[in-house]
């Protein structure tokens, strides 16, 4: 079966960013998010890691504030590094997600590219 | 006065005590697994807070922390491990306190079962030989071993104690075959025991307090 994990492990980074800077936002609710929009298997303890390594680079700073749950939560916003960061991350998922549709998309038969030394390769 | 290290202990301490059995289980198993690396006290409390604040609010939401955190701990936590900060002198230091403990531990067995407590009881040379190869010992099975063993908890249990009480014990029976009884007999030079007893515990003292002092430096800083 393919293990999604390493795919996820890049794509989930810059969906976090992106999820935090819409708003100042918890974990909790980040994880929702995620799974609403189809990351069905995140977890809080998926995230969190990640949240500290966005953390610790300064992409993202938190605060503690009082919950209506009751305890007190941390709340994520993004930095002025975060928001440099969530750029270059969507322009390079549109580069690599454009490139890989392409790929996929081949059919046996279709010519791969033009070598400019051999001539025209295909897919035979 | 409270160091901002103390004080976030303290805190966590008594947030702690609040939550349910189950949740305080995973969340000292984490800190355990945390404290057998080089990770700074501050940043490891800093942690914990987050996970305790995590557990409550899932306890709220009549979910458990392990709902929170999915089968595989041991991911979760190298996951965290690989973004924080090392400190390798507290983990050294950490090191030698904890393998002096074990040594104390020892000695005072072995004091107490062969010589009954009696102040005529020498540090032999065979055992100049033994108690320093069984610090480093010690040091190595409360890290590396316990590395290995944490989270294989296929029957819910936690193996880690069975495991290192294991080795020390195959680490006494060898030394027992192999270090020659002359040699353990040997005096090369003779301390009375409660001098012996009196060193070990201000060595231990003394790792215990610059563990203190580096924690407390860093978590100032």
């Amino acid at each position: 079966m393919y293990d999604q994990s390493q795919l996820m492990r890049g794509t989930l980074e810059g969906c976090i960013l992106k999820i935090i800077s819409l708003c100042e936002t918890y974990g909790y609710e980040i994880v929702s998010t995620l799974q609403h929009f189809g990351f069905q298997d995140v977890k809080e303890g998926t995230i969190y890691p990640l949240l500290v390594r966005l953390e610790k680079k300064q992409m993202i700073k938190s605060r503690f504030c009082p919950s209506p749950l009751g305890p007190s939560r941390k709340y994520y916003s993004i930095t002025d590094e975060g928001k440099v960061l969530l750029k270059e991350f969507i322009e390079s998922w549109e580069r690599v997600s454009d490139a890989v549709g392409q790929v996929l998309e081949i059919r046996k038969g279709d010519v791969l590219y033009e070598d400019k030394t051999d001539g025209v390769n295909s897919g035979k | 006065m409270k160091t901002k290290l103390t004080a976030l202990i303290q805190e966590n301490d008594n947030l702690m005590a609040q939550l349910k059995e189950s949740d305080t289980e995973i969340l000292k198993q984490i800190m355990k697994y945390f404290s057998l690396y080089s990770v700074s006290s501050i940043d490891s409390q800093t942690i914990r807070k987050d996970l305790i604040g995590m557990a409550q609010e899932a306890e709220q939401r009549g979910e458990s922390l392990q709902d929170m955190m999915g089968e595989d701990l041991k991911a979760f936590c190298e996951g965290v491990l690989e973004n924080i900060r090392k400190d390798k002198t507290e983990y050294r230091l950490r090191m030698l306190f904890d393998g002096l403990v074990c040594v104390s531990i020892w000695y005072l067995a072995d004091w107490g079962l062969y010589n009954s407590f009696s102040f005529n009881h020498g540090i032999k040379g065979g055992l100049v030989l033994i108690y320093p190869l069984f610090l480093i010992f010690s040091m190595i099975i409360n890290k590396y071993i316990e590395r290995s063993f944490m989270f294989r908890r296929s029957d819910g249990k936690n193996h880690t104690p069975v495991v290192t009480i294991m080795f020390i014990v195959i680490y006494m029976l060898i030394t027992l075959v192999f270090v020659p009884k002359d040699l353990r007999q040997a005096v090369l030079f003779y301390v009375p025991g409660w001098v012996a007893a009196f060193i070990l515990v201000i060595l231990t003292a003394i790792a215990y307090l610059l563990l203190w002092v580096s924690r407390n430096r860093k978590s100032q800083g």
